[in-house]
């Protein structure tokens, strides 16, 4: 599947486990553990695990973004205008409007 | 919680707008604004097309896309992304640089010189702040790795929201509602027979509510195995204000704050509709019913439906957290043209809503007017 952004296969990875030396891995952002499920034919691990939005978008990648956000807005000085909006969102049908400013909510 | 990747794009791009009692943003800046909202923009569109029902390979080649546009803007953030160590390090480099350029003399410097030094200062901690942050950052953990794989997952196993846990984790609910009711010292004990209960009065009410729809209608089934009527689509107005404060176009004025109301209703009749003076005094005579809200039944993308979605103005009463509400409606003021793009308003134009009112007349035509402010 071509899709411009890199997906390691892990066939490439267990290919570059067994020629490259420990100290190189690092050049590939490899860690040195030895994978069981290389030795397995006809076997995709990707495939093993199913994408859970909830854990893994949610909880993860969107999360970390949020924080990234919010560092970002502090560093040009915006976080103040970012709050505003957020307390303002005017509401439609499938979304409930946040009762408080972005900073506010704590979980 | 879903709801805030909804929002955190306009609000986002809201926060970063030019405001006059803020500083002008530099070329540099706003390079770095328009950015990172391609990259937020990335994400949250990858996120919302996760939980897509259905795909197509159009879809699919729209994440992939998404997901790509993500790649290519990241570096934006990627200062954020420093350890604890590196923020601690830029902090003891920036204080030792700052020392060292305060001791530098510039005594015998113009004031023009001054600030031009001192800028330039601030731009070189700046940016060794920056690379030292940079340094060891990067976006290679599990979590952003596993969303690149989703796109190739699902012509494989099926659209993603069926591996959603949160409908499993919402099964957490009931018992720790009954740990909360407990007194948090025999802890298992209690949450065993709590939640035992509260379901077993939910499964019994369950064949209670099945007798009584079955009393009702004679058939407990009888919904099971048909298509949902089609239902003919129709604004309706909602919301009806009490007729013995609102009766005629003068209470509507002074309900609504609106001081043009019955001189624009006067000015609609006679150009729009070539009414005469006799004719317009008699149709405003006949009284008047005015509506807080317009029930507005918007097609489902499925097919199956509609919702509804309502456009509301309260006029100067309290309706949400003590405020007003108008909501913004589009007005058609010129003629729809074919050669207009897809992005283009072609002849639309935003309006507050200011209130909703009918018409009667004596002759048997009514009218649903609505007064709006053009922005």
């Amino acid at each position: 599947m071509e899709t411009g952004y890199l997906i390691r296969h892990h066939a490439d990875y267990c290919a570059i486990y067994m020629e490259s030396d420990m100290s190189s891995l690092n050049v590939y952002g490899l860690k040195n553990i030895r994978n069981a499920l290389w030795s397995v034919p006809n076997w995709n691990p990707p495939d093993l695990i199913r994408a859970d939005i909830l854990h893994n978008m949610l909880l993860g990648v969107l999360d970390h973004m949020m924080d990234w956000i919010q560092e970002f807005l502090e560093q040009h000085d915006r976080m103040n205008a970012f709050d505003h909006v957020w307390s303002r969102l005017p509401p439609y049908p499938g979304f409930t409007v946040p009762a408080k400013a972005y900073r506010m909510v704590t979980q | 919680m879903r709801n805030f990747a909804k929002v955190v794009l306009g609000a986002f791009t809201g926060a970063l707008r030019r405001k006059a009692n803020q500083p002008h943003p530099t070329r540099g800046q706003v390079q770095e604004f328009n950015k990172a909202i391609r990259c937020v923009c990335s994400m949250t569109d990858f996120y919302l097309m996760t939980q897509y029902d259905s795909h197509t390979d159009k879809t699919i080649s729209y994440m992939q896309e998404y997901l790509r546009g993500f790649h290519n803007t990241k570096d934006v953030f990627l200062r954020f992304r420093a350890g604890k160590g590196a923020k601690k390090a830029a902090a003891e480099a920036h204080k030792n640089l700052l020392r060292e350029q305060s001791q530098a003399s510039s005594s015998n410097l113009t004031m023009s010189e001054k600030a031009k030094m001192h800028q330039a200062n601030t731009l070189e901690r700046r940016e060794l702040v920056d690379d030292i942050l940079k340094e060891g950052a990067h976006y290679n953990f599990p979590k952003m790795h596993l969303i690149s794989h989703d796109p190739e997952q699902i012509p494989k196993f099926g659209a993603l929201g069926q591996f959603y846990t949160e409908i499993s984790e919402c099964m957490y609910k009931s018992l720790k509602d009954a740990y909360r009711r407990s007194n948090k010292v025999n802890v298992t004990s209690q949450i065993i027979t709590n939640h035992t209960q509260d379901h077993t009065f939910i499964m019994k009410d369950l064949p209670i509510k099945a007798w009584a729809e079955a009393k009702e209608t004679g058939n407990p089934t009888q919904h099971v195995g048909k298509r949902a009527q089609v239902v003919p689509m129709y604004l309706k107005l909602q919301g009806k204000l009490d007729f013995g404060t609102v009766s005629n176009l003068g209470d509507l004025e002074r309900v609504t704050g609106l001081c043009d109301l019955v001189l624009a209703t006067r000015t609609f009749l006679r150009g729009e509709l070539g009414y005469s003076e006799v004719s317009i005094s008699r149709v405003l005579s006949a009284g008047i019913r005015a509506y807080e809200a317009l029930e507005i039944p918007v097609p489902k993308l499925n097919g199956e439906g509609f919702v509804v979605h309502h456009a509301r103005c309260t006029g100067l009463r309290e309706c949400r957290r003590g405020q007003s509400q108008s909501d913004w409606v589009w007005v058609r003021r010129l003629q729809a043209s074919e050669k207009a793009g897809p992005t283009a308003l072609n002849g639309h134009m935003l309006a507050r809503l200011n209130v909703l009112y009918k018409l009667g007349d004596k002759a048997g035509e009514i009218y649903r007017l609505a007064h709006v402010t053009m922005q």
